[in-house]
């Protein structure tokens, strides 16, 4: 594994988009996405570009069979969302990585900052945004599903984003909201032995300077753990990585609601009913010497994606929970203490 | 423009289960093998009978051991999540007659049916085109108005 913090100049290179490389002989799809969450005064909103490419393929996908998708969440006093699928012909990768065509929905980088378009087309649900990144990424590169081919994770945890999401209650500008970004690519099937939790903790208020995003990769039963972390940065510098060996993690409770939007809603056909192990409430403790960061997340409301399995008829669902964390400690004496909301992503297989 | 006949839909979703899952398409038959199904979907009435061979879909009654009676509404609401089966069946859009085991052996084809169709890219422009004409047709007496 490696954590590196690139200058703000290669930005644009750093944040675009991989390809799944040359890859002659690669049973396993690449899968590649760009995952966004912002958090406006009356609305949370999850946009998701991925590009599932199989068979070989050249620097940036060019040859490959590729399948694009874009799912849109809405979290108001309910959730709302939708996928829509892009086939090959409506998908474009151009410039080095740097702008990605899926049907109608477009997502640029110019200058550091992403310039996103998503719509489904049902019209219901569609955000135009600007996101300005206000912390350097961090990135983990080559790490292992269930020994499989390796994985690759850069975060982002803190945007302002600038706006318009539409939904079917209205319009909603959003003016320099907080927003978070990750970008995950590399080879693995849906339905190997691994399930995953994270989630992050960004302040509504500009002038408090934490952020911090925890991860969690463990096999399915979740009695080991593949890679697991809580990263703080202080204004735009990641500041404390807390390893593994550094973190406690407990789940409380369980999450129970009458009604699960599950997307897409023929999934929902396979998977009936309500009952998940989402927790109520997860705590994360990170202690090293006199450092220490207590993240506590209640959670409120979920959505469920429902993925196919590659092998097999099982199902992965991947819960987008909304609610709300608390952080408090201290780093390097200097305290931490804030709450706001979040929404914290919890795979199970 | 008039929606495409479901009687239309359902066969070319059944050539390409058969052609594209056919693991998924022998189970869905194994499953019907002496269960033929009546579906009456608003005007639309067919048949659907399974074999060795696979499935056939004819227009018109026949002699059926289950019967089916909803319409296109109500299957687009179920394709988008928008309610469940169950759902369906105690508000009284869904209609379902049969013996017990019959309707679960039915279940069981629908549920191995959706498991092969969700897992063949080519049936995503299918959904989306069968909801998008439902769609459209929710739209047009708003826009009459």
């Amino acid at each position: 594994m490696r954590v590196g913090t690139p200058p703000r100049a290669s930005l644009d290179r750093l944040l675009a988009l991989r390809g799944p490389g040359l890859s002659l002989g690669a049973a396993t799809p690449h899968k590649e996405w760009l995952h966004f969450a912002v958090h406006a005064p009356d609305v949370d909103v999850v946009v998701n570009f991925s590009i599932v490419s199989s068979g070989p393929g050249t620097r940036r996908g060019q040859g490959s069979a590729r399948v694009g998708r874009v799912a849109i969440l809405v979290h108001t006093d309910r959730w709302q969302g939708g996928l829509e699928r892009c086939p090959d012909a409506a998908l474009a990768v151009r410039d080095a990585g740097t702008r990605l065509l899926l049907g109608e929905s477009r997502l640029e980088l110019r200058d550091g900052r992403f310039f996103l378009e998503a719509t489904l087309a049902s019209g219901e649900l569609s955000a135009s945004l600007e996101l300005e990144p206000i912390t350097r990424p961090v990135q983990i590169q080559n790490f292992a599903l269930e020994n499989g081919p390796p994985m690759s994770w850069l975060v982002v945890p803190r945007l302002l984003a600038t706006g318009w999401v539409r939904h079917p209650g209205g319009t909603v500008r959003v003016a320099r909201a907080p927003a978070y970004h990750d970008h995950n690519w590399g080879r693995f099937e849906w339905g190997a032995d691994f399930t995953w939790e994270w989630g992050y903790a960004l302040p509504r208020e500009p002038h408090v300077p934490w952020s911090l995003v925890f991860v969690r990769i463990s096999d399915r039963a979740r009695l080991s753990d593949w890679v697991s972390g809580l990263f703080v940065w202080s204004g735009e510098t990641p500041e404390r990585a807390f390893a593994a060996d550094e973190l406690d993690v407990a789940h409380e409770g369980l999450l129970r609601q009458e009604r699960l939007l599950k997307i897409p809603g023929v999934l929902g056909l396979l998977s009936p009913g309500t009952d998940t192990d989402v927790p109520r409430r997860l705590v994360v403790s990170a202690r090293r010497g006199a450092d220490h960061v207590d993240l506590a997340f209640e959670s409120r409301t979920l959505a469920q994606l429902l993925v196919p399995h590659e092998r097999g008829s099982g199902l992965t669902a991947i819960h987008e929970v909304a609610g709300r964390v608390r952080v408090q400690g201290a780093i390097t004496g200097a305290p931490i203490d804030f709450e706001s909301p979040s929404i914290f992503e919890f795979l199970r297989a | 423009m008039p929606s495409p006949s479901l009687f239309d839909q359902l066969r070319s979703a059944n050539a390409l289960l058969a052609r594209e899952a056919e693991a998924a398409y022998r189970d869905v038959a194994r499953r019907l093998t002496g269960l033929p199904v009546v579906l009456r979907i608003d005007d639309e009435v067919f048949l659907v009978r399974a074999s060795a061979l696979g499935l056939t879909v004819l227009r018109g009654r026949g002699p059926a051991r289950i019967e089916i009676a909803t319409s296109r509404q109500l299957l687009a609401d179920l394709l988008e999540g928008k309610l469940s089966v169950l759902e369906a069946v105690v508000n009284g859009r869904l209609f379902l007659r049969g013996r017990v085991d019959d309707l679960l052996a039915l279940e069981g084809a629908v549920s191995a049916y959706l498991h092969g169709a969700v897992r063949v890219p080519r049936f995503e422009p299918l959904f989306a085109a069968f909801l998008g004409a439902i769609r459209g047709e929710r739209l047009a007496p708003e826009i009459a108005s």
